[in-house]
């Protein structure tokens, strides 16, 4: 089969499935919203009045970030069970399309829930506190947070495909993965002490939450950078290196799963 | 079939389902630590306790404010999902005609054999709260609080069971199950004053939340975070609003699930 026409048909895939599945994408989005927006509130409770409208602005980037590593986790990594479990990875081997050529598709709907997400966010939040949530002072620094944030989340979303492919991942524990990446997104790097500032940057997300909030500021961080480049370049390599040992795995093992009948 | 056939096989199916999903069990004992973690350490990382204090207009104690927060959202999301989602797991399992066939009504089924799922699952919930409450407030104040709040989920529960089986009700009708499920859970949260106080929320908001059980399952669980302890006039408010909203979630259960079923077989709705 030609690339073209390969990368034709699973752009196709997605896209069908991304406006069948309409209301549940919205559902999600939705619900993410108002579930991050009550514990926005609950945080707020301990904020003085005047510090609020500077509150809620973090948070919504905080959601921003986080949507993207919410859309790597579940619409990437956790959604490879589903295609074990209807029996479509074997009937996309033996045609020659290997399961990580399906899930590079699966950018489509990552991208879409983001921007849906992103979107109900500024909705809720920006009428509910009053606060424009695109007041940037450096916009390159923050496009370059979000753009590495975006590929780091992928290249996760990826490693816990293979992992998924290879041990079945239970989704409570990612709930709880993604919940403790919440709490990283929050902190901000300034309330670390500068001598492990280096060592925090190398937790995925931080760095470039680190660069979103520097947009925001108009400051800069060369290490967040720095570090944020370095710690992609890993988890691409680890992405890379699973898939390889993955796809040797099933083309010797097969695909384990129970299927849906 | 007898109820208590009933309630011992939802006695049998927990013990199984922990026994056979030790991740999900994981999940369940660091989700409530996990959830509390996140708003207590964000609350005093941009702002403090005295802060808090001012904004809900209380003086009560942050942590254990949260604490009961958090144990009744998790009882409420538990209970609209195992009750009234429980039609959309029974229909994709195909179990769904069965259980409509069964010599109980399907209101019945649902509620009678959740609840000690319930009851399991909030203790242990609440329970593995009580370190962390007896070092703030030593052991004899730690059992008091604890206490109100394991009241307050009981009592809270029932008129949450019949708010869910109406749900349950509806959904048998409705194809997109999960869609309405999943943004009803943190409105109804929302509405309920479930982080943010009601008093705080706009008229409009405070006026949906008056209709809602959680309002004031809350309201009753975090009586256990003020400093000093309300009057009985206040336990015998919560109560008796608790009390009537059961007789009246209950009672409309009872007659929409029967109708709805009725008409779902009616039109061979079931698959």
């Amino acid at each position: 089969m030609k690339w073209a026409t390969k990368a034709k048909a699973i752009v196709w895939l997605h896209v069908v499935r991304l406006w069948r599945y309409k209301l549940s994408f919205l559902s999600i989005a939705v619900s993410s919203v108002l579930w991050l927006f009550l514990f926005i509130l609950g945080v707020l409770l301990f904020v003085p009045p005047e510090g609020q409208r500077e509150a809620s602005l973090q948070a919504f980037w905080v959601v921003f970030a986080w949507s993207f590593v919410s859309s790597g986790t579940w619409l990437m990594g956790a959604w490879v069970r589903f295609l074990i479990s209807v029996g479509l990875v074997e009937e996309h081997m033996l045609r020659g399309v290997t399961p990580y050529e399906v899930m590079y598709g699966r950018v489509i709907p990552f991208l879409f829930d983001v921007f849906l997400t992103t979107a109900i966010a500024v909705l809720v939040i920006g009428t509910t506190f009053s606060v424009n949530v695109f007041e940037v002072k450096d916009t390159w620094i923050l496009l370059l947070g979000v753009v590495l944030m975006f590929l780091q989340s992928l290249s996760y979303g990826l490693v816990i495909t293979s992992l998924s492919m290879r041990t079945g991942v239970p989704g409570q524990l990612l709930d709880v993965v993604n919940m403790l990446t919440i709490g990283l997104l929050i902190l901000p790097a300034e309330r670390i002490p500068a001598s492990v500032r280096p060592l925090f940057y190398l937790i995925p997300y931080t760095a470039p939450m680190q660069l979103i909030r520097c947009g925001l500021s108009g400051s800069r961080d060369y290490f967040a950078l720095a570090e944020g480049l370095a710690v992609l370049a890993v988890l691409l390599t680890a992405a890379a290196s699973a898939a390889r040992s993955t796809l040797r795995y099933l083309r010797r093992e097969g695909v384990k799963a129970v299927g849906f009948m | 079939m007898r109820l208590v056939t009933l309630l011992k096989s939802g006695v049998v199916l927990d013990l199984y389902y922990f026994k056979n999903n030790r991740a999900s069990f994981f999940g369940m004992l660091v989700y409530p630590y996990l959830m509390l973690g996140l708003i207590l350490g964000a609350g005093f990382l941009f702002g403090s306790a005295e802060a808090f204090r001012r904004n809900v207009g209380l003086n009560v104690d942050p942590v254990l404010y949260f604490i009961a927060s958090t144990v009744v959202a998790m009882a409420s999301v538990s209970v609209m999902w195992e009750v009234g989602g429980n039609v959309m797991f029974l229909r994709w399992l195909g179990a769904l005609p069965y259980v409509l066939l069964a010599p109980h009504r399907m209101s019945v089924v649902l509620v009678v054999s959740y609840i000690p799922r319930y009851v399991l699952f909030q203790l242990i919930q609440i329970l593995e709260f009580l370190p962390l409450i007896m070092v703030l407030h030593g052991p004899i104040e730690a059992l008091y609080r604890t206490a109100v709040i394991i009241v307050a989920t009981m009592i809270g529960m029932l008129p949450l069971l019949g708010f869910s089986a109406i749900f349950a009700a509806v959904m048998l009708h409705l194809e997109e199950e999960s869609n309405v499920l999943n943004w009803l859970n943190p409105l109804i949260l929302l509405f309920s004053g479930a982080f943010y106080p009601v008093y705080l929320l706009p008229a409009w908001a405070r006026a949906v939340s008056t209709m809602l059980p959680t309002t004031y399952t809350l309201e009753l669980a975090r009586i256990a975070s003020l400093v000093s302890m309300p009057s009985m006039g206040a336990y015998v408010a919560l109560f008796s609003i608790l009390l009537g909203l059961t007789v009246l979630y209950n009672s409309l259960s009872l007659v929409l699930v029967g109708k709805s079923e009725e008409a779902v077989l009616r039109r061979g709705g079931i698959s």
